[in-house]
């Protein structure tokens, strides 16, 4: 049996502004090392807060997640953040003013890593994603498909255990999308990570191991 | 540190960040223009008032010792008015230091003393205090003395070829003090020296303890012209010159193109010396004085009194020769001793500055007169003085009145006209190396007389407790806390501005907090990012503001005087302020400003970096 990366239990998230609103309730979802998993369901359901749940970056109303073997709580999911997920989002959020390279090194910044020591392993990182070149430009200057491969390399760079993807295709054109998808699939593959992507997108959500469809409040497993 | 990072790149002005930009640039401006005019402020009234009380206290001391109403009535005072020995006078100050005795009253042969006299007391109190002081270390104590009397100096002006100076009169009354700092002397210039060659002159005396005192080097000739020797001509050298004749006779020769106003015949020629002989329109002449006219320089070189070696250049061409100093003008020369410079004088008075921007001069002799006892009772008494230099009195009130003056003479003055009068000063002056020493070393005086029980008899001040100092010393200090206050308030509004600046950015970078929030930064990472933020804008600004100041300082006196020029009059006068402003940066002025801006910038801070520490992460990713 895989160890287990994120377990999330009975998590429930309510809104009290502007007018009271459960968007769910009782999700429970586990994931291990070397599983991707997709949340697919119509817009409005609570995917990105779900995900943004599981990643740490919104607090559920109730429920217990673990990451990493650890329960998240207020002081240490910053940490969790930091070093055991890494996260793609459909608008790349990537610092303008900051260059590719700087932005890659971004989260071993925050980790307060020698980064001397680090930017061997950035620039091969660089190569693999094929911005080598473009490792002095400031971001904004990428195309979309780049700063993606990119917000993916900085999902990398600081091996979290999980990535969790939001809509990582959604902005992109086929090809391009393929080649996101083949990063992503083949990191989980080969280093036996877990992923879990929130998407609309049937081909994305296939190449998955498990989906689950978040419809009226639940969290159900299904197949496409 | 990745916020160092961030904090700079936000910093750096973008055309994207318009707004943002220019704000922060308005904000390091006005932080800059506070520091700046801050700064240049502190400094120069630092300067002024270390050189104002330089000034006060080579006046007087940085401590004195004055005496108290329980001196006055004290049975050691008040017996020399019942005692034979003592004249039936009360003494002074320093006759009772040089007092054989300590109480001078026989009860043998001296009148009875008035019910309810002070009980007697066998302390000798000026002397007691003398020896306490001579105990302290560093310190240095005299008695000082002031004298009213008149003053009267005769300025003898243009002298003329014939000796025969024109007399101006200044008469007024003064205050006599002795003083032995010399702090504030101005400069002596080369009129002084003029003035003194020519009052020795005309005086039929000796020039040569003037030449062992100063070295003349350079001397310029009268407008009115000078009377040239002879030899001064080169064999061999022509220039062209003017004859003036009376009739036939040719009375003297010029060699300017001056306009001449007398009746005379002019005849325009050449003078020449040929074999030795001085030929004009190759006519030989004899005894014919030559006059140069307008100002001729020439370097001189010592020689006997009062001879010269010149070297000048007339039309052109070198001439040279030996002659005396009468008649000519010191152009520049330097003080070669000043030991033999200040014995040059006979009862030399050094006075403020007000007397010599009347014309007075160093060398101007004069007289003090003062009421005394006589050898028929009171009467006028006299004793000539002699302008020994001046000095600047800074802004006493009545420091335009005092001459500073030998102790011999203000004791004389003094003790002839000591009439217990009590509204002129005295006591014991207490120097030392270091002014900011003076309420220590007030303390330790205070301290020793209290040992020895003498602290009711004196007054004990430092120099900015002094009746004639302490309003001005308590203004100025009042002017800094104003000005202190003014420019922490100016400083805080300058920093309101950053506020705005930082509240836009964070607004702006909403996103950006929100991706750092997400790859795992602190919320204090964050609040440190727009922290520093604020900090550098208000350091850059204060940077900036100390440049300006530091370049402004050293050409204060430059701008000060474009600006004068511009408004037709001095922009600080020099009777009030010095004659040159402090160009040195005050340190404790830095420090204050840098401290003031840094915990102002940094306030400024606070808020938008706690309003940036507060953005919903997920909310800021989700808008985007």
């Amino acid at each position: 049996m895989s160890k287990i990366v994120l377990e999330a239990q009975k998590i429930a998230k309510t809104f009290t502004h502007p007018a009271p609103l459960e968007l769910f309730c009782d999700i429970s979802l586990k994931v291990a090392q070397g599983q991707s998993v997709a949340i697919v369901g119509r817009s409005g359901e609570g995917k990105t807060t779900l995900l943004h749940i599981l990643g740490t970056l919104d607090t559920p109303t109730s429920g217990r997640l673990e990451v990493s073997g650890t329960e998240v709580t207020l002081h240490n999911s910053h940490l969790l953040r930091n070093q055991h997920i890494g996260f793609v989002f459909q608008a790349f959020h990537l610092l303008d003013d900051a260059t590719v390279l700087e932005n890659l090194l971004l989260p071993l910044a925050i980790a307060r890593a020698n980064l001397k020591q680090c930017l061997p392993k950035a620039l091969d990182l660089l190569k693999r994603l094929g911005l080598y070149e473009r490792r002095a430009l400031h971001a904004l200057k990428l195309s979309g498909g780049e700063k993606q491969r990119l917000a993916i390399g900085r999902a990398f760079i600081s091996n979290p255990d999980i990535i969790l993807a939001d809509e990582p295709t959604g902005n992109l054109d086929h090809q391009t999308a393929e080649e996101i998808q083949a990063l992503l699939f083949d990191w989980v593959k080969d280093k036996q990570k877990a992923m879990i992507c929130v998407t609309h997108s049937q081909a994305l959500a296939k190449r998955c191991d498990a989906t689950y469809l978040l419809e009226s409040g639940t969290l159900t497993p299904t197949s496409l | 540190m990745y916020e160092f990072a961030v904090a700079r790149k936000y910093l750096i002005p973008r055309v994207r960040q318009l707004s943002v930009s220019i704000i922060s640039l308005i904000s390091v401006f006005v932080i800059a223009t506070v520091v700046w005019l801050s700064i240049v402020f502190f400094s120069v009234q630092e300067g002024i008032e270390q050189s104002w009380t330089e000034k006060m206290v080579a006046l007087t001391a940085p401590v004195r010792l004055t005496p108290t109403a329980a001196y006055y009535q004290s049975y050691y005072y008040q017996i020399d008015a019942y005692s034979e020995k003592s004249n039936f006078a009360n003494k002074s100050l320093k006759e009772k230091l040089e007092s054989p005795v300590t109480d001078p009253y026989d009860p043998s042969t001296d009148s009875a003393l008035p019910l309810g006299f002070a009980p007697k007391s066998d302390i000798d109190i000026v002397k007691e205090t003398k020896s306490s002081l001579q105990k302290l270390p560093n310190v240095t104590s005299s008695i000082f003395e002031t004298a009213s009397c008149s003053l009267k100096l005769k300025l003898l002006r243009d002298f003329g070829p014939q000796n025969s100076p024109q007399e101006q009169v200044i008469v007024t009354n003064a205050f006599l003090m002795n003083s032995g700092q010399k702090k504030t002397d101005l400069p002596v210039s080369a009129k002084d020296i003029t003035n003194l060659v020519e009052q020795t002159l005309f005086h039929q005396l000796s020039l040569a303890p003037l030449f062992r005192a100063v070295t003349i080097s350079q001397v310029i000739t009268p407008t009115e012209g000078w009377k040239m020797p002879p030899s001064f001509l080169q064999e061999g050298q022509t220039f062209s010159a003017i004859g003036h004749y009376s009739g036939n006779k040719l009375l003297y020769i010029t060699f300017s193109e001056a306009e001449e106003t007398s009746a005379l015949q002019r005849e325009r020629g050449s003078l020449a010396k040929k074999n030795g002989l001085l030929l004009f329109n190759a006519q030989e002449i004899h005894n014919t004085p030559l006059y140069l006219e307008g100002n001729i320089s020439f370097t001189a070189k010592q020689q006997d009194a009062p001879k010269l070696e010149l070297q000048g250049i007339l039309q052109g061409k070198r001439i040279q020769g030996t002659s005396s100093i009468e008649g000519l003008q010191v152009a520049a020369f330097s003080i070669a001793n000043p030991d033999s410079f200040a014995k040059l004088f006979n009862n030399p008075i050094v006075l403020p500055k007000g007397f010599k921007d009347a014309g007075a001069l160093i060398g101007d002799e004069g007289h003090i007169s003062y009421q005394g006892f006589g050898t028929t009772g009171m009467q006028d008494l006299r004793s000539s003085v002699q302008v020994a230099g001046f000095y600047d009195p800074g802004i006493i009130p009545i420091g335009g009145k005092i001459i500073l003056a030998p102790p011999e003479l203000v004791s004389q003055v003094q003790s002839s006209t000591f009439q217990d009068d009590r509204s002129l000063p005295t006591g014991f002056a207490v120097d030392f190396p270091d002014l900011k020493m003076a309420h220590m070393v007030k303390a330790e005086i205070v301290k020793s007389l209290e040992a020895k029980g003498l602290n009711k008899y004196w007054n004990v001040q430092t120099y900015d407790e002094y009746e004639f100092t302490k309003d001005i010393f308590q203004q100025m200090k009042s002017d800094k806390n104003l000005f202190s206050l003014i420019s922490v308030i100016i400083t805080i509004v300058a920093c309101s501005n950053i506020i705005s600046m930082l509240i836009i950015l964070v607004h702006d970078k909403r996103k950006e907090i929100a991706i750092m929030r997400a790859l795992g930064a602190t919320k204090k990472s964050i609040a440190s990012i727009f922290g520093l933020c604020g900090f550098f804008l208000g350091m850059s600004g204060s940077l900036l503001g100390t440049l300006f100041a530091i370049v402004t300082l050293h050409n204060l006196n430059a701008i000060l005087g474009i600006i004068g020029k511009l408004q037709g009059f001095e922009v600080l006068s020099s009777t009030f302020y010095a004659n040159t402003l402090p160009s040195e940066v005050s340190g404790s002025a830095l420090l204050f400003v840098i401290i003031v801006s840094a915990i102002a910038s940094m306030i400024a801070g606070i808020v938008p970096a706690i309003q940036a520490s507060r953005i919903n992460t997920s909310e800021a990713l989700r808008n985007e």
